[in-house]
């Protein structure tokens, strides 16, 4: 019965420009719009979708080759969405882009939710050890804890094995784990690997593939039209060469990919003019970069952390001037004389303190979607706002009542309303007491934000993340992020202190 | 200008007021006196309906009131707030506002006088108060009497009919306390029916007024200016 009226409200909402809501007709705004929207999580590293080291703000990787190649076969431009990597499906769902492309693996799981496209890369799953341990299958590992990836198909895979799993969402914290002895395996791609594993001193890759399986291209249920056109795509890539030119350019071709196609033309002489002037050339001797960072902190990815900075602050400012009304709204609710005003506000209250507010954000982005399909920034901004309006309207309550009585009464008996004694007297005084509760919950509000990552905001924590993958590191973003944290609340602590220490000064008792 | 029947106030099982019956003419000065619980605030704070009450009926400046609050409106509860004004014990100045700013804000809130207006009116109370110089200054800036008489001023900025004073001097040493008794004379003789509430009897005799002993709820003798007042037991 509800999810009838979700459908309904779904089916009435044309405001949805991607919303799935009749089947087969992506293909057909795909071109209108004159491009093909994909998504991924660029904190996913290279070589899948990473920031060019030259120019931080524009992204390279093979999956990025396969996108564009795929674009111009189905004649519309390819264009780059954000999500996080384990939202990638709920986000597809959505309607936030037409596409995954990200290391998305075949799965059961994956092929019950989504259409799955033809593979467009075969990969290994690589069984890391510590070096010198004794334990070198999963069935030595018996009783163990094994390191992967949350939502991947190795997650799945070590199910049918006695260890015990352990999720990571980065792809280089579990091999720094393994080296530290928290986990005593890591399976994961062998793409990942090469690059994040077996280059560390004391990583040992246990050779030869677990399983293998195969990369996809991810596709919503009702779109059978675009699962077609993507496969005819990818089948004339593979056979014209395309991907396996883009693959060797990216060293990634091995024997695995011959079971992309019982026939695989060899590449011809000269490379696609679309690969020859990438940035970078992998050695293809070595399918190993080094533990070396693909790029060092430089003034781009300064450039970039005031971007997230930017987006951090605007967050914050917007979700605090939407709640501090609507928490002030809630605080008189629940002084007010009205029994349903004071129920209301109430509950409302608690609910929003009682529950995480990362379970809110998920609720307004992915579940909420059928009925209001809210932009990225919005459902954040939103999110944040009715999260701290619970907040605010204990701290308002608490303000209001440390007016002294007779303020109010005084105002009375001049002959003013509940409105206006509220407005030009309650207020005023209320506001101040509230200042310096005030700026500390807007410096928990900046921090809070951070959140909002998992509904596909890069705000600054979550650029911080990406950039740390690419820098092979956590140490220098992760104090560039600190600091910039830093400097954005530390004055307004300061500020919080200054004023707590002049209300102190200006409360004078009334004399008796 | 005030006729007060058979006026009952219970808290409880307690009665504050037990049936107080008073008659005061325009322009006139009553002082309520007595010890303390006697229900002297009380009576005062039923006067603008601060507080409501359970038995009698209460004429004050050509309003009506009835127990548990009548029906009265809000717009006319504002009305009657505006006739009848009211100086707290505890004075209750606005502590975000200036001297100024106090005295300006209900007319310019309440009676929706121009800024202008409302701060002639001010000025020219403030000035009489003693206080002309002291406009811009804060609350907590001022002497214990100096907001006396801010509060005072406040509370005659709406031109009231009656002015309603609960303990004006407790704060205030004897000197003070004669000047505030002067300057309230000054400031509404013959034209503001004055109603305090005091228990310092010199003051009560400095501003002239006709005392009304008020203990355990009831009016005890007074010398009555109506013979009316007599029947109060």
């Amino acid at each position: 019965m509800l999810s009838l009226a979700l459908g309904l409200l779904a089916a009435s909402s044309s405001a949805a420009p991607s919303a799935p809501a009749s089947p087969d007709d992506t293909v057909a705004r795909m071109k209108s719009r004159g491009e093909l929207v994909w998504g991924g999580d660029v904190q996913g590293g290279e070589p899948y979708v990473y920031e060019d080291p030259k120019d931080p703000k524009h992204l390279i990787g093979f999956e990025v080759d396969i996108a564009d190649a795929l674009g111009r076969r189905l004649g519309v431009r390819a264009r780059f969405a954000q999500a996080e990597w384990s939202n990638l499906v709920p986000t597809l769902e959505r309607g936030d882009f037409d596409v995954i492309m990200n290391g998305l693996e075949d799965t059961p799981e994956r092929r019950d939710r989504i259409l799955l496209s033809k593979p467009y890369f075969v990969f290994g799953e690589t069984l890391a050890v510590r070096r010198g341990q004794k334990q070198h299958t999963l069935d030595e590992l018996r009783g163990h804890r094994v390191a992967t990836l949350n939502q991947s198909y190795a997650y799945e895979f070590l199910a049918k094995f006695p260890v015990e799993r352990v999720l990571y969402e980065g792809v280089s914290e579990p091999y720094t784990d393994l080296e530290l002895g928290r986990v005593d395996g890591v399976l994961l791609d062998h793409i990942i690997a090469n690059r994040y594993g077996c280059v560390r001193k004391d990583v040992e890759c246990v050779a030869g593939d677990v399983t293998r399986g195969t990369y996809i291209i991810g596709i919503r249920k009702d779109d059978r039209r675009l699962r077609q056109a993507i496969d005819d795509a990818l089948d004339a890539m593979v056979s014209s060469g395309e991907l396996r030119r883009i693959l060797e350019h990216w060293a990634l071709w091995d024997e695995r990919q011959d079971a992309l196609a019982k026939v695989v033309p060899a590449p011809s002489a000269a490379p696609g003019n679309d690969v020859s002037n990438k940035t970078i050339a992998p050695d293809s001797s070595s399918t190993l970069l080094g533990p070396e960072p693909v790029r060092h902190f430089g003034p781009p990815d300064a450039a970039l952390f005031l971007g997230g900075a930017l987006i951090t602050v605007a967050l914050s400012v917007s979700a605090f001037a939407i709640a501090l009304p609507l928490g002030l709204v809630l605080a008189l609710g629940r002084l007010g004389r009205s029994n349903v005003a004071r129920w209301l506000s109430s509950a409302y209250i608690e609910v929003f303190r009682g529950t995480p507010l990362l379970l809110q954000l998920y609720v307004l982005y992915f579940a909420l979607a059928p009925v209001v399909k809210l932009g990225p920034m919005t459902a954040a901004i939103l999110g944040l706002a009715f999260n701290y309006a619970s907040y605010e309207a204990e701290i308002q309550r608490g303000a209001l009542l440390a007016v002294p009585r007779g303020q109010a009464e005084a105002a009375r008996a001049l002959g003013m309303s509940r409105w206006q004694a509220l407005r030009h007297v309650l207020l005023p005084q209320s506001m101040r007491i509230a200042l310096p509760s005030m700026t500390n919950d807007f410096v928990a509000l900046l921090k809070d934000s951070s959140l909002v990552s998992v509904i596909t905001v890069v705000e600054l924590t979550k650029r911080m993340t990406i950039a740390a993958v690419d820098l092979r590191g956590w140490l220098v973003p992760g104090i560039a992020c600190a600091a910039l944290y830093f400097a954005m609340s530390y004055p307004l602590a300061r500020l919080a202190v200054r004023l707590e220490q002049k209300l102190k000064r200006d409360q004078h008792p009334e004399p008796r | 200008m005030i006729s007060i029947r058979n006026l009952v106030k219970r808290h409880g099982d307690r009665r504050a007021l037990a049936g107080v019956d008073v008659e005061i003419g325009a322009g006139e000065t009553v002082a309520v006196v007595g010890p303390s619980g006697g229900g002297k605030t009380t009576l005062l704070r039923c006067l603008n309906a601060l507080e409501d009450f359970d038995e009698g009926s209460i004429a004050i400046a050509g309003f009506e009131l009835a127990p548990k609050g009548g029906a009265m409106s809000p717009h006319r509860l504002a009305e009657l707030r505006t006739k009848v004004g009211m100086v707290f014990q505890e004075l209750h100045l606005f502590s975000h506002l200036t001297v100024l700013d106090n005295v300006t804000l209900a007319p310019r809130v309440v009676k929706g006088e121009s800024a202008e207006r409302a701060e002639a009116t001010a000025r020219g109370l403030l000035e009489q108060v003693g206080l002309g110089d002291r406009g811009g200054a804060y609350p907590h800036q001022l002497s214990g009497g100096q907001k006396q008489r801010v509060a005072i001023a406040r509370a005659l900025a709406q031109a009231p009919d009656v002015l309603l004073m609960d303990e004006p001097t407790s704060a205030l040493d004897p000197e003070t306390t004669k000047a505030v008794a002067r300057m309230v004379v000054e400031m509404t003789r013959g034209r503001v029916t004055v109603v305090v509430v005091t228990h310092q009897l010199d003051l009560a005799t400095a501003m002239g007024a006709r005392i009304l002993r008020l203990e355990h709820g009831r009016l005890a003798g007074s010398p009555p200016s109506d013979p009316r007042v007599a029947e109060s037991s």
